[in-house]
């Protein structure tokens, strides 16, 4: 079987100030093999591959690629080695069109020019064979997050590798657009072609992957056939503990809220082509789901209620009384709140601290005389470091040198640590991991039986299904369903995205 | 995504202890070959020297906290001691005198910082323009002339001395350099400062006002050179409207790189500030010291800047 191999990574080591990212790690991907790489937020698969792809340079041990012992010092070599990458935080160039983004780098020269026909021609190609169709003259950043996911893929995909490594490259992507990237995954496979891929949903990784090396704190767990192991063995060998306690749990339907009043309605909102007429009321205390497909205006109407896009038709109503001059800087003031689904643009700040970027929307409320109350805002900061599990070295570490998981948890916390009254949650398990995903979805149960309304948005249908009180969807600009109590269950929230009428569901 | 190894913690060092290290280097290498360096009235010259500079780079260091620049701060000191020395000439009490001057400082930081933050004008070209405008109105006001400085008060603000020869200035010093670390450190400001430098998008979603801070920022910085002018003022006997605060905005500038404060937005380093303006001063003097000409002392202190921004190069993915 050594002969096959694609990559052979032995005893690999990396220290980061502080931290030991990876000790003796080991694995063999063969050609045309389909690796899981799993573990918690933190357990250093994301340095891992960046060792694979010369970002990162390793201590100790040896990395063998098609063959050949390599030392990757910087990420061009391994690119024309053959290994194309789709990083965690997608890296593409804001200011730069879809289709130079998705050529950068690659341009087709004609003439001793760039061939902007081909290049737009190439780049729309590449979108269509993952079911997109957009105007790749567009700038990148005026696309979703899904959307510029879909274009890091593309790029990535427009290389002749012989590996490809694929960071949590679906952690944006709905499922329809998942099967697309599976579609395509199996097209490379059936090519000789090796595939690294690494997501925290399980169910994406039973479907497309042939095995899984699982790392702990920075050290192999073991590498097992897929069809050798079942989801709880998984998880429970990624936590390090039983997992039993922590997968799939539907909530209890509370109906206590439906007494109460109702904190936010939305009443026939307009924005140009995306929103045409959506109506919503979330009540105090109550999760409101909100799904729909790609594009279907989940966080064009989550940005409207929290008063960012103030461009629109329609009313907001906070608790019965119109909103005026939405602005951001109101809405936190009265308690609404939103956690952002891009995390790197609109959340984070690298350079900061975990401290500071944890309470900087609540430092108003930490001051005394004009000076920080450093103890108070400590207590806070520790507190959820403990309650969302953030696996950080210290408070003041850089929020950079987190793991991206660990970057969306201290985002969270920013956020609940502002005790709000309506959180509008836009994908906020994005990238976090089995375990603390269940912590997470644990405490917004809590927050809403403290009387909290939560906006649920979320791509994963089962995060939906578990957690959610009420789940309206979205299609086509307008609220095309609601789904209450019993009635939510996958199939008929699949059945009302995809458009059908509950009443037909039954089977495809 | 980023290289990380060795460069890195060092860079990260530098950030930290860099301005501090030159510091100390510059010192031993004067010890040893500038006649008469070790010599403390030299050093009280030095803090005298640099007080303006401080003052200016305490401003700087938060504008550029903001990813901000002010260029404008050598032309704000200038045409505030400019009015202050007229004022003074046609006999208003030094009290008013101030007070006008330092109101005057406080309006154009906050229509520098209006015009960054509301109207969207690059903080680099706006300031440049404003940098023309007040040196013009400086000399216009002057009629091109120097002003001289009779008043007793504001000379004695400049010029006395305590016993052993120790200038006034190490208490004006002392206040900025206090007064500047609590707002970096103990307050909101800091941290909002650096939340809008490192990520203006974000800090904006998270509640941060960000117009009203980068004003108050800009103001600050306008309110720093207008103290500047009257600390200049005081320790000369005249004020030239066209010489006057003269290239400060590259020491303040270079003060606040060599500092560890990031060119491109992050946390205000107060005292990293502190040492990059004794570096910038402790440069100019050993070149005075050793003969060496005055230009010669900019194409330094570029290098020195150079070197800094090197230094910390990769400790910003
Ligand atoms: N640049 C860095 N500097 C210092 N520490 C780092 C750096 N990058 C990662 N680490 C640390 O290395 C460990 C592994 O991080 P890594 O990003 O590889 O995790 P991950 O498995 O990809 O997690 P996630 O699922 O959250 O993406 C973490 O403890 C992290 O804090
Ligand atoms: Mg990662």
């Amino acid at each position: 079987m050594a002969e096959h191999a694609v990559l052979r990574i032995r005893d690999v080591s990396k220290q980061f100030p502080g931290v030991k990212a990876l000790s003796h790690v080991s694995m063999e991907v063969e050609k045309g093999e389909v690796r899981a790489l799993m573990g918690e937020n933190g357990a250093g698969k994301s340095t891992l591959i960046k060792i694979l792809t010369g970002i990162y340079q390793f201590e100790e041990g040896e990395i063998e690629f098609d063959g050949k012992r390599v030392h990757p010092k910087s990420a061009i070599e391994m690119q024309r080695l053959g290994v194309s990458t789709i990083y965690q935080e997608i890296n593409l160039i804001p200011y730069l069109s879809v289709a130079e983004n998705i050529y950068i780098g690659k341009e087709p020269i004609k003439h001793g020019r760039i061939d902007w026909e081909q290049v737009k021609k190439g780049a729309e190609e590449a979108l269509r064979d993952l079911g997109i169709s957009i105007d790749v003259t567009q700038k990148i950043n005026q696309l979703s997050t899904a959307l510029q996911q879909m274009a890091a893929i593309a790029r990535a995909l427009q290389t002749d590798a012989k590996l490809f490594i694929m960071d949590e490259a679906t952690s944006s992507l709905d499922k329809r657009e998942t099967q697309r990237l599976f579609d395509v995954i199996r097209n490379l496979k059936e090519r000789g072609i090796a595939v690294i891929f690494v997501s925290h949903r399980m169910d994406e990784l039973f479907q497309i992957c042939d095995s899984v090396t699982i790392l702990k704190d920075g050290e192999l767990a073991g590498t097992y056939k897929m069809a050798e192991i079942n989801h709880h063995t998984l998880v429970s060998k990624m936590i390090g503990r039983d997992a039993a306690e922590i997968i799939g749990q539907r909530k209890q339907y509370r109906t206590d809220w439906e007494q109460k009043p109702v904190m936010c309605e939305v009443k026939n909102i307009r924005k140009k082509t995306r929103l045409n007429g959506v109506n919503l009321k979330i009540r105090q205390g109550e999760i409101v789901g909100l799904a729909g497909l790609l594009g279907s205006g989940r966080t064009e109407l989550a940005k409207i209620i929290f008063g960012e896009d103030t461009a629109y038709e329609g009313e907001v109503l906070i608790d019965g009384e119109k909103v005026h001059l939405p602005s951001v800087r109101k809405s936190i003031e009265r308690g609404i709140v939103y956690c952002p689904e891009d995390r790197k643009t609109e959340g984070v700040f690298l350079g900061m601290s975990v401290e500071d970027n944890l309470t900087i929307s609540v430092l108003r409320s930490l001051l005394r005389g004009g000076f920080v109350q450093t103890k108070k805002k400590k207590a806070i900061v520790e507190e959820y470091i403990q309650k969302i599990n953030i696996k950080t070295p210290s408070g003041s570490t850089a929020v950079r040198s987190l793991s991206g998981g660990n970057q969306q948890k201290v985002i969270l916390a920013r956020w609940l640590a502002g005790k709000p009254r309506l959180i509008i949650l836009d994908e906020p398990t994005r990238g976090i991991d089995v375990g603390a995903k269940a912590e997470i979805e644990k405490l917004i149960q809590q927050l809403a039986r403290e009387g909290i309304s939560v906006l649920y948005i979320s791509s994963e249908i089962e995060e939906l299904v578990r957690g959610c009180d009420r789940i309206a969807v979205l299609r086509e600009g307008s609220v095309f369903g609601e789904l209450f109590g019993e009635e939510i269950t996958s199939d008929n929230l699949l059945h009302m995205i995809a458009g059908e009428d509950t009443a037909k569901t039954g089977g495809e | 995504m980023k290289k990380i190894h060795k460069a890195e913690t060092v860079s990260i060092l530098f950030q930290k202890y860099g301005a501090a290290a030159v510091f100390l280097i510059l010192i031993l290498v004067n010890a040893v070959f500038t006649p008469n360096f070790v010599n403390v009235a030299v050093m009280w010259n030095i803090i005298a020297q640099m007080t303006p500079i401080m003052y200016i780079s305490v401003g700087m260091t938060f504008v550029i906290g903001t990813s901000g620049i002010d260029l404008s701060v050598g032309s704000i000191l200038a045409f505030c001691s400019i009015i202050l020395a007229r004022m003074l000439q046609l006999g208003y009490p030094v009290l008013a005198a101030v007070a006008v001057i330092l109101l005057i400082g406080a309006v154009i930081g906050i229509f520098n910082g209006f015009m960054v933050s509301k109207m969207g004008i690059q903080p680099i070209i706006l300031t440049i323009v404003m940098q023309m405008i007040l040196r013009g109105f400086a000399i216009f006001v002057s009629k091109g002339k120097s002003i001289p400085i009779t008043n007793s008060t504001l000379s004695a603000m400049g010029l006395h001395r305590f016993p052993g020869g120790v200038p006034i200035q190490i208490l004006y010093v002392a206040v900025i350099f206090i007064v500047g670390s609590i707002l970096a450190k103990k307050t909101a400001l800091g941290c909002y400062v650096e939340a809008i430098g490192d990520n203006n998008k974000a800090a904006f979603l998270a509640g941060v006002r960000i117009v009203g801070m980068t004003v108050l920022i800009y103001m600050l910085s306008g309110v720093m050179s207008a103290v500047a002018g009257i600390l200049e003022a005081a320790r000369s006997g005249a004020v030239d409207p066209s010489i006057v605060g003269g290239l400060y905005e590259v020491d303040a500038i270079a003060a606040v790189a060599i500092g560890g404060t990031s060119l491109d937005g992050g946390k205000p380093n107060i005292t990293g500030t502190f040492f990059g303006v004794m570096t910038m001063i402790l440069i100019t003097m050993t070149i005075n010291m050793n003969n060496i000409p005055y230009e010669i002392s900019n194409i330094v202190k570029a290098f020195i800047i150079l070197f800094s921004l090197y230094m910390r190069r990769e400790s910003k993915a």
